[in-house]
């Protein structure tokens, strides 16, 4: 099911992207949300019919009919964002003015928005074609259809939760720098997919590669890894380009942001251009770093997406292991943390970390650095989003580095909380590979001083290297949370959870205690 | 709506030139059978531009997919499929097949 889940993310994960910086590039202007679910359901109907197709498609063109129709998709993506683009250099800056003055969208006749399903249809077309055929194979394989139906919905889930995150995120920006940052990110999604469209037929032999490859960065970032994914989504990465991919991906950005700028009524100044290339460029260096290694334990808390300015915490938390085996029995992790909540959307924390492996003693482990952003005002929109960042200074071995998106849905008393982590080592000594684990919580609020819930926590292990389920580690088990007030904005908050290993990789038991003194 | 067309048209070429046939090269064979590549290590010459033709005997679509050549391609169930690679620098460079990664693996060795 893991399998599943991560080749569908994998394919998933470009279109989500496109799919979050198009729909926020597109804010303002009217019947967005009709063109958007027009236009990844006319993608997915394309999708299935390319896949029944694919023998057909194959066979065209001296068989070379895959690529062709891929360029062509590319292509006619690319033609539609820089249209857009150059559209938005005319009309943008008004339609900007107006959401600042009157506070909504401007009915814009001429605004093109069936340009904007189009793309979304065409993302979702070449990436939903991979999957279909993909997930059919693995049906034909005889793989049990609950399993590959329930991995295929986690993959689907995780790439669109990435989506949310990059629109969520974009409308995060000032009105006054919106326009210009969408564009910039529109002009290198459009580039990227100009150099896939060139790569595409310089596969088919249609095109020279004018030197392959022209460099070689699989070392710094590998195409393969969910960094690389997200880098190609983004700016069009690729860790081995041929020189025609290069050229189209420079011209491509040559020819839009040169038109932008003869047709725009208000150009954009060098400068803005400037300073939102380094920002996107600085974003995705970040991601690149960020979402990649190792971790040696599950992580034993739930963040929540909610940060409170001026709160001043101080922490601990703590575990100890149970089993039956001596080789996972008594094994213990001790936290002790200050933070402050710097603004209304940033906390910051730092923790001092002691640890005892099983049958040694204790010893100070790291000392780590956690950041939590809060995405979206509560209850906003149908779910709040945050974000987590660590940096773990270890005693021995390599740093530590990780983020984690952090999704929370309430509906009446119930709270859904759900984080997940992309860890990587760092530094001298680091191992390669990305980690992946969760912490996810579903709690009832009975009473402010008394919150059943139930809580899991795991680490299926490094992305492409994941062991059978056994191998894994994964806990489940009920927990308990409460807040009592002790006047004068002192408060406080204590949990405790009793957690049951899923596989034989995981200890028994493992018991989890919280405590946390706020205060202003 | 005056800046599409002569892109458009661009393209269009590009679709048309492709029903052209595509000029021999020297052709390698490998073939997907019980979701494994055979043969898994293939020898073919350095500094040539390469014809592979990817055979794929299983009923189910397999993705060929490189990193290290920089290419992707479906093939479908029962049928086969060509893949122009190179010319290529001395080395090893791996390949597989990604919708069943944990048997479908191989390499091509280029010398």
């Amino acid at each position: 099911m893991f399998a599943t889940a991560i080749i569908v993310f994998r394919e998933v994960l470009e279109a989500a992207l496109i799919i979050g910086i198009v729909l926020a590039a597109c804010r303002g202007i009217p019947h967005r949300g009709l063109m958007v679910s027009g236009g990844i359901t006319a993608g997915l109907a394309g999708a299935v019919i390319v896949a029944a197709a694919a023998g057909t498609i194959a066979e065209a063109a001296s068989g070379m009919g895959q690529e062709i129709l891929n360029a062509c998709i590319l292509g006619a993506a690319v033609l539609m964002l820089g249209w857009h683009n150059i559209w938005m250099s005319r009309n943008g800056r008004e339609i900007a003015q107006h959401m600042r003055s009157v506070g909504k969208n401007v009915a814009h006749g001429a605004a093109p928005v069936w340009m904007l399903g189009t793309v979304i249809a065409l993302a979702v077309l070449r990436e939903g074609s991979e999957v279909v055929l993909f997930l059919y194979g693995v049906a034909a394989g005889g793989a049990d259809s609950g399993q590959m139906f329930a991995g295929g919905a986690a993959g689907l889930a995780a790439g669109a939760m990435v989506g949310a995150l990059v629109y969520f995120g974009l409308l995060g920006v000032p009105l006054r720098y919106f326009f210009t940052v969408t564009s910039v990110m529109i002009l290198l999604v459009a580039a990227g997919l100009a150099s896939q469209a060139a790569g595409m037929l310089l596969q088919a032999g249609l095109l020279p590669p004018l030197g392959e490859p022209l460099w070689d960065t699989s070392s710094l970032v590998a195409d393969g890894s969910i960094s690389g994914r997200l880098l190609q989504g983004l700016i069009g990465y690729s860790a081995r380009p041929a020189g025609i991919q290069v050229l189209s991906y420079v011209v491509t950005l040559l020819g839009i942001g040169g038109l932008m700028k003869l047709i725009g009524r208000v150009p954009s100044t060098p400068r803005s251009i400037a300073i939102t290339t380094l920002g996107v460029a600085a974003i995705a260096a970040t991601l690149a770093v960020s979402i990649p290694q190792h971790v040696e334990a599950a992580p034993f808390k739930v963040y929540s997406p909610r940060v409170v300015k001026g709160e001043n915490e101080i922490e601990y938390r703590g575990f100890h292991d149970f089993d039956k085996d001596d080789s996972r029995d008594g094994g213990e992790k001790h936290l002790f943390a200050v933070g402050r909540g710097f603004t209304d959307y940033w906390f910051s924390e730092l923790y001092s970390v002691y640890a005892k492996e099983p049958g040694a003693s204790f010893k100070h482990d790291a000392f780590e650095w956690e950041n939590l952003f809060q995405l979206t005002e509560q209850g906003k929109y149908w779910a709040d989003f945050g974000l987590l960042t660590e940096y773990e200074l270890t005693d021995h071995g390599a740093d530590e580095i990780a983020l984690a998106p952090i999704i929370e849905k309430t509906v009446n008393r119930w709270v859904a909380t759900v984080n997940l982590f992309f860890e990587r080592e760092v530094g001298s000594g680091r191992e390669d590979g990305t980690t992946f684990a969760y912490a996810a919580r579903l709690k009832y609020l009975l009473h402010p001083q008394f919150e059943p819930a139930i809580e899991a926590f795991g680490e299926p292990g490094k992305f492409n290297h994941w062991g059978t389920f056994n191998r894994q580690e994964h806990w489940v088990g009920p927990a308990v949370y409460g807040r009592y007030g002790l006047g004068q904005g002192k408060a406080l908050l204590y949990s405790g959870a009793l957690l049951f290993g899923e596989t034989s990789q995981s200890s028994d038991n493992r018991a989890v205690v919280r405590l946390e003194y706020e205060f202003y | 709506m005056i800046l599409r067309f002569p892109l458009a048209l661009a393209l269009l070429a590009a679709c048309v030139l492709g029903a052209a046939p595509a000029s021999a090269q020297e052709t390698y064979t490998i073939v997907i059978k019980g979701n494994r590549m055979s043969p898994a290590e293939l020898e073919v010459p350095a500094g040539k531009k390469i014809k592979l033709l990817v055979d794929n005997q299983d009923p189910t679509p397999e993705e060929f997919e490189s990193y290290s050549l920089n290419r992707e391609k479906i093939i479908p169930g029962n049928s086969k499929a060509t893949i122009f690679i190179g010319p290529l620098k001395p080395g090893s460079y791996e390949f597989f097949g990604d919708f069943h990664q944990a048997t479908a693996q191989g390499r091509i060795v280029a010398k």
